[in-house]
């Protein structure tokens, strides 16, 4: 199986605290889209006749840009690549793209799920993260997107905010799990260098957001979407039975990926690379191939990155591909693991190592306690 | 012999000492022009970077006057208390003194206590006014100072300048007029002084010396009175800019002997150099072992550097004698070494020099003072770590180290000093007006409430107008107790302290509060006690963290993550564990900062 992932770098407007990369300057839009698609079929060996088995349009904002050209960008990906018949193609759409013509032509061109960017039901927070929409637009894109047969569709949530109140959150997650979607991802709010937000945060003008308000968020998170039969299957994903997310499944397996576009990383063949984080940068330097960056994975990288993903997720790490890599993590940390399965925060089912319901919460703790050191 | 003047500097730090010898030397044509760096005396890095003279240091000059040709010698000495001892021998190889005074500042307490060793060994003593080409000098009010306080006539006073040049031909005039040469008997059995050494990785130890009788010839046998040893004399010779070796040097003299020592400890300062086979009859007095005043503990950052530490710290010992230290082990620290230093500025240049010189990251625990514990029907126990003192019920009773401090200040000073040192458990043993504004006072106080927090205390609440000096008195009895701290009732045996117990709550607090700062949080709750035995007197709680999980991880965040938990699990390598709870460095320091 492998994966391919399209990075569409252009915004309308700033969210304040977003870090990835994108260009409001939507100018350059068709020279970029026509040379993502040369670089699709540029690297078409790479995935090696893998079959693959989800395309993600992320961004940016995928929604911004005509149907027509997503329409091509796919055509381009079923002529040069060996598609699998289950296959998920997302596009990730802010609420205010979201309408009728629109989505059927997004299904016309293929797309079978939308990634909704709703982020809060709270008007003055979503004003403040300089988005384009209200809660009142979200909530009817939401209900549209269902309505036309984009029920696999996800939305995406941020919590921790200092201003959002338990109530609050607690109602959110309320129509979430009402509305008839069937997949959230919900982070923390962050702060990260160079955002709006983080200057913002320097100057005083607003107040950052603090570990308490975030951990409190995250327990009612996870206990109002747990008791109502969601399936936490990673640590900002939850899922209706039967509805992961293929994609983000298989970042978290290690399965290869092509990621075409500005900023966009790949994974294949134990290296990692990622593409320049320009626009400008991208269009001038593809042609002499200079326009990505790579690295070779060695064994403790490896292994590392198994713990590392393996302990976010629900199904755990793989022991067996840590035995494949000469690794026996539990000759490694014997006394470490034992104690840690005793105290409740992980699990050990003979053929993965979990974290329990407990230990997700301090995922990034453990994995760098069990990290191999070179 | 009567052509030779022997003479040493005595001026607080920063009145200009070593620019004013530096032009001595550009005078006398010892240095070239070209040659001259700034403050030639000064050759460790270390000092030039602090103004400081840490080391003794010689220098011979030719000077001609009035058509006679004498031999100076420069006896340069260090200029801070915890040197005091090697500044007393600097000061018993001269036959006079300069008395250096910033003519905008006055007269300072180290330069009063240098200058009561120099009269105390009848040092003739050339008053010069330095630093005249300031627009803040006071002449006429610093002149009264120094009349008062050495008796000599307002004329004698040399008023000079080491940056215009001012005074320098009276200064050498004066010296050769008004300093005696030296008395000694040339034909008289071999007996000189070492009043410093220095350590040079080809050749060994270098002994400097003032020959007081007889004579010492290149390839002569000698020996070194209190160490017993005997060596050949390969080189001699006199200290110029460069080592220049001689065949002989007889009484009177400045020189240096090369004899293979491979240990600065086999050359202690103070000591009598004389023939194996015509021995002097009696050392030369005044000879002491000097004593470490402060220890603290000193670990490697990573604890596999031990070994790396060792070699460090017996290759500082090589050139310097002073610096004692012996393994030992901590709970926390893991093994390390407990060393001695001869006070809070000789460490300091200990941690400094093994991080330059040797590339070593160190945590140095808190320092502390020597304690001598008396225990019930037993002897007296030393103690230089506080986890050694023994149990409180097996004790009779604790003496700590008292000194003499002497503080130097404007009048209006007096009365926050006076607060300060009360507060540092200190007495007030005597007050005395130099000027109308300017006091002298004299305290009596444990070393320990010198060793960290009152240097800054002092100078902020004088404004910088305060010198400090002090010597070591006696043992006295002090109502101390050992103050514990646990970290979820495990004790971090490297934070104990000693401490007076009138104090121990407040301390105790205080430090509790610092460690909250100071240790993040772990998933569990921690608890940070202080205690005496086995009474809690203090009790802050680091709450658990609830959460330790990033919320993005997909496939443009697994390289940046990766490699982000890779340097945290890097970091934590080098935290220190107690029981559960994991230890940053800065906490071992925590007390120092204790006020902040």
């Amino acid at each position: 199986m492998a994966g391919i992932y399209l990075h569409i770098p252009f915004c309308k407007q700033a969210c304040t605290y977003c870090d990835f990369h994108f260009s409001t300057n939507l100018s350059t839009q068709e020279e970029v889209l026509a040379l993502m698609r040369e670089e699709l079929r540029f690297r078409e060996n790479e995935l090696a006749g893998e079959k693959v088995n989800t395309i993600y349009f992320g961004g940016g904002t995928p929604s911004i840009v005509g149907a027509d050209d997503i329409a091509r960008l796919i055509q381009t990906i079923a002529d040069q690549y060996d598609l699998s018949d289950k296959l998920e193609v997302t596009l990730e759409a802010n609420p205010d793209d979201i309408e009728i013509v629109k989505l059927g032509s997004w299904k016309t061109a293929g797309i079978n799920r939308l990634s909704i960017g709703v982020q809060s039901l709270n008007d003055d927070v979503l004003r403040w993260m300089n988005r384009s929409h209200n809660s009142k637009q979200a909530k009817e894109a939401v209900h549209l997107a269902l309505e036309q047969g984009f029920e696999t569709s996800t939305i995406d949530l941020i919590y921790g905010m200092p201003e959002m109140s338990e109530q609050e959150w607690i109602d959110t997650l309320k129509y979430v799990s009402d509305c008839g979607i069937n997949h959230v991802s919900a982070y923390n709010l962050t702060v990260e260098n160079g955002t709006v937000l983080s200057h913002q945060i320097k100057k005083g003008a607003r107040i950052p957001p603090d570990d308490h308000t975030g951990s409190l968020h995250y327990g009612i998170l996870v206990d109002r979407l747990e008791s109502n039969g969601w399936d936490h299957y990673e640590v900002s994903n939850f899922a209706k039975p039967g509805f992961r997310s293929t994609h983000n499944s298989n970042y978290w397996s290690r399965i290869p990926y092509v990621g075409v576009g500005p900023g966009a990383h790949s994974f294949a063949d134990n290296i990692r690379r990622w593409n320049v984080s320009s626009n400008q940068h991208y269009l001038k330097k593809f042609s002499d191939g200079s326009y990505f960056e790579s690295e070779q994975l060695t064994r403790t990288d490896r292994i590392n990155e198994i713990i590392m993903l393996g302990l976010r997720t629900a199904i755990g790490i793989d022991t067996y591909s840590l035995e494949a890599e000469g690794f026996s993590i539990f000759r490694e940390h014997e006394d470490y693991l034992k104690s840690f399965i005793e105290n409740g925060m992980l699990e050990w089912d003979e053929t993965y190592l979990r974290t329990t319901r407990k230990g997700m919460y301090f995922a990034d703790r453990i994995a760098s306690d069990l990290f191999l050191v070179s | 012999m009567k052509h030779i003047r022997n003479f040493c500097i005595i001026a607080h730090i920063d009145h200009g000492k070593s620019t004013l010898a530096d032009r001595l030397l550009q005078e006398t044509k010892t240095v070239s022009e070209r040659d001259l760096k700034e403050q030639t005396l000064d050759d460790m890095d270390l000092e030039r970077e602090r103004g400081i003279t840490i080391k003794s240091h010689a220098i011979q000059m030719n000077y001609q006057h009035e058509g006679q040709e004498y031999v100076l010698n420069l006896i340069d000495t260090p200029g801070h208390v915890d040197f005091s001892y090697e500044v007393s021998r600097s000061i018993a190889a001269c036959e006079g003194a300069l008395l250096i005074v910033d003519a905008a500042q006055g007269i300072q307490a180290q330069t009063i206590s240098n200058l009561y060793l120099a009269l105390d060994h009848d040092l003739v003593i050339i008053p010069v006014l330095n630093k005249m080409d300031l627009p803040g000098a006071m002449p006429e009010e610093v002149k009264d100072q120094i009349e008062e306080l050495i008796l000599c006539d307002r004329d004698e006073i040399i008023p000079a300048s080491g940056k215009t040049g001012l005074g320098v031909d009276k200064i050498l005039e004066a010296i050769v007029d008004r300093i005696p040469a030296p008395k000694g008997d040339p034909n008289a059995p071999l007996k000189a002084l070492i009043f410093d050494s220095v350590y040079n990785s080809f050749r060994g130890i270098i002994a400097y010396f003032k020959v007081i009788n007889g004579e010492i010839n290149s390839g002569d046998k000698v020996k070194f009175v209190h160490t017993g040893k005997e060596y050949l004399a390969d080189e001699i010779g006199v200290l110029r800019m460069k080592q220049e070796p001689r065949k002989s040097i007889s009484a009177g003299n400045v020189g240096y002997i090369i004899s293979g020592i491979k240990e600065a400890k086999e050359v202690k300062v103070g000591d009598t150099i004389t023939h194996t086979n015509d021995p002097t009859k009696e050392a030369i007095q005044g000879f002491e072992d000097v004593k470490p005043m402060v220890f603290a503990g000193i670990y490697p950052v990573d604890t596999e550097d031990f070994e790396d530490l060792r070699d460090s710290m017996a290759k500082l010992q090589l050139n310097d004698a002073s610096l004692v230290f012996e393994p030992e082990s901590s709970m926390a620290l893991g093994f390390g070494f407990r060393c001695g230093f001869l006070g809070m500025l000789h460490m300091e240049i200990i941690q400094e020099r093994l991080e330059r010189e040797f590339g070593m990251t160190v945590i140095t625990t808190v320092p502390n003072v020597s304690y001598h514990a008396f225990v019930k029907g037993s002897e007296m126990v030393i103690v230089n770590n506080p986890t050694d003192l023994p149990e409180p019920n097996h004790i009779d009773h604790v003496e700590e180290p008292f000194i003499s401090a002497q503080i130097i200040t404007a009048s209006e000073y007096v009365g926050a000093i006076m607060g300060l040192c009360m507060e540092k458990r200190g007495v007030l043993k005597n007050q005395v007006y130099l000027t109308t504004n300017r006091v002298e006072l004299v305290f009596e106080m444990p070393m320990a409430e010198v060793v960290f927090d009152f240097y800054d205390k002092l100078k902020s609440i004088s404004r910088g107008y305060a010198s400090f000096d002090y010597h070591p008195i006696e043992y006295r009895d002090s109502h101390l107790v050992k103050l514990d701290i646990l970290l979820n009732g495990k004790q971090v045996d490297a934070l104990s302290a000693i401490i007076h117990r009138d104090k121990a709550y407040e301390y105790g607090k205080k430090i509790c509060v610092k460690l909250k700062e100071l240790i993040p949080k772990q998933q569990f709750e921690i608890a940070i006690q202080a205690g005496i035995g086995s009474k809690i007197i203090a009790r802050e709680t680091i709450k658990a963290m609830r959460k330790d999980v990033t919320s993005k991880c997909y496939g443009g965040d697994i390289t940046r993550k990766r490699k982000l938990l890779e340097k945290q699990k890097a970091g934590k390598k080098r935290m220190r564990q107690v029981g559960s709870v994991e230890i940053p460095q800065s906490a071992f320091m925590a007390v120092l900062k204790i006020n902040d």
